[in-house]
């Protein structure tokens, strides 16, 4: 199948199989931001992309379902000489630890954060419901999440 | 193996390919884990415009498409029908998959541990189909979560609805999981409607134990026109101990059918003290 998608702001041509999920092509892509966890069940959110702003489970959707949509990883967030704020909130917070959990708790945590500028701990938490960390314990996750907010709102202000 | 994809954005073209023996596919949830060897042709149907939430005086319709984020931040759908399908919908799973999951997804790819069916089937919800060729038709849940062969297919679920009426209805809902985005052990939905003192029309929905929701007869029966007291839970809650239970991994079926008494008791004492302070 062939048909066209704006991925992280750039319109590109994709050719897939019918049966291919979003996750794999966006890998084949290049976009590795993207990671492979429990694989086709929908249940680790460390494959969360954002889909027209919200977040998804590109392990379990249809390559072809994102024809003419906007997909969003975390390659379109900074990079590490200019890291956005809420990747730099995760930096800071200590709130990285294997790392292989983060791009989807980053695409969590914006869209979360372009939401609701100043969420609740209760509401980071139901946010981040689909991501799973087998490392840290969510503690600094959710500090992270909470700087992030800070650091946006600061950010925003004339 | 997926043969095609096809991603209509008229209804039409959507009945013409499903037809033909084409899958429709809302959510795609379940997609990757039905193992299948089935060489199928898929049919999106999330670009049919089936995604609005349309508030009647005596009825709500909720399109098929309608994700459980959607529904569970519905705030104009009024009443006793709003306020649980909100807290059910917002129950489910994780925030990715509640933006993914539709309501028609929910009822036909029924997973035993669904939480949005119980609720329909309490809320006394009706189906409505469309095929090729076809007036829409319209079902009632219990008919369309029994086993065999569904009314959608060779079409599809166009929109759930779900009756409002001016009545003093009520409702509890318990679900019991290990992790917040864990499947149910069990659950149980009570609606019913209050006159004076009295329940009438109670419903008692149990889910998760067996693998499709059921209402629970026997004790409806024990409930039905009395005044709520310890005496008539405790005869209602008597009768679930012969439920049947569908072994799973999660726990033994004694324990989940324990459990559903614990629910269902609960789910009556939330419903009763609803209707006490309305």
């Amino acid at each position: 199948m062939r048909f066209n998608a704006k991925i992280n702001g750039l319109k590109r041509e994709i050719e897939c199989a019918p049966g291919a999920t979003l996750l794999e092509v966006l890998r084949l892509m290049g976009y590795k931001s993207v990671k492979q966890g429990c694989d086709r069940e929908g249940t680790c959110g460390a494959c969360t992309v954002l889909l027209d702003g919200t977040p998804i489970l590109s392990c379990i959707t249809p390559a072809p379902r994102v024809a003419g949509r906007e997909v969003t990883t975390v390659e379109a967030l900074g990079d590490p000489s200019r890291p956005h704020p809420i990747q730099a909130a995760f930096v800071n917070a200590g709130a990285v630890q294997c790392g292989y959990c983060t791009p989807g708790m980053l695409l969590s945590t914006k869209a979360l954060l372009d939401r609701n500028k100043k969420p609740t701990d209760e509401q980071i938490a139901t946010a981040l419901s689909g991501n799973l960390c087998r490392c840290t314990g969510y503690v600094k996750i959710v500090e992270a999440v909470r700087n992030a907010a800070a650091a946006l709102t600061e950010e925003q202000k004339p | 193996m997926i043969r095609d994809y096809h991603s209509p954005e008229r209804v039409e073209d959507a009945l013409a390919l499903l037809a033909r023996g084409a899958v429709a596919v809302g959510g795609a949830t379940a997609l990757y884990t039905a193992k299948s060897s089935r060489d199928i042709e898929l049919v999106d149907v999330t670009r049919l415009g089936l995604d609005q939430i349309t508030v009647d005086k005596d009825k709500v319709v909720i399109g098929a498409g309608v994700t459980l984020s959607r529904l569970g931040a519905a705030a104009d759908i009024p009443g006793m029908p709003g306020a649980l399908l909100r807290k059910a919908a917002r129950a489910v799973a994780s925030e990715p998959l509640r933006n993914m999951i539709t309501v028609a997804g929910n009822v036909a790819g029924l997973n035993y541990w669904a939480d949005l069916p119980p609720v329909l089937l309490a809320l006394d919800a009706t189906v409505e189909v469309r095929k090729q060729g076809q007036a829409p038709s319209a079902h009632p849940i219990a008919a369309c979560l029994e086993a065999g062969k569904h009314p959608w297919e060779g079409g599809m679920i166009a929109a759930v609805t779900v009756p409002l009426t001016q009545a003093a209805q009520v409702f509890g809902y318990e679900r019991f999981v290990r992790t917040v985005t864990d499947y149910s052990l069990a659950t149980a939905c009570v609606t019913m409607t209050r006159d004076g003192a009295l329940m009438r029309n109670v419903h008692l929905v149990i889910g998760a134990l067996q693998a499709r929701p059921h209402r629970a007869a026997k004790a409806e029966a024990k409930l039905e026109g009395k005044a709520y007291d310890a005496a008539a839970v405790d005869e209602a809650i008597a009768t679930l101990g012969d439920l049947p239970v569908a072994p799973n991994f999660r726990a033994s079926p004694g324990y989940r059918r324990q459990l559903a008494g614990v629910l269902s008791r609960r789910a009556l004492m939330t419903a009763y003290e609803w209707a006490r302070e309305s």
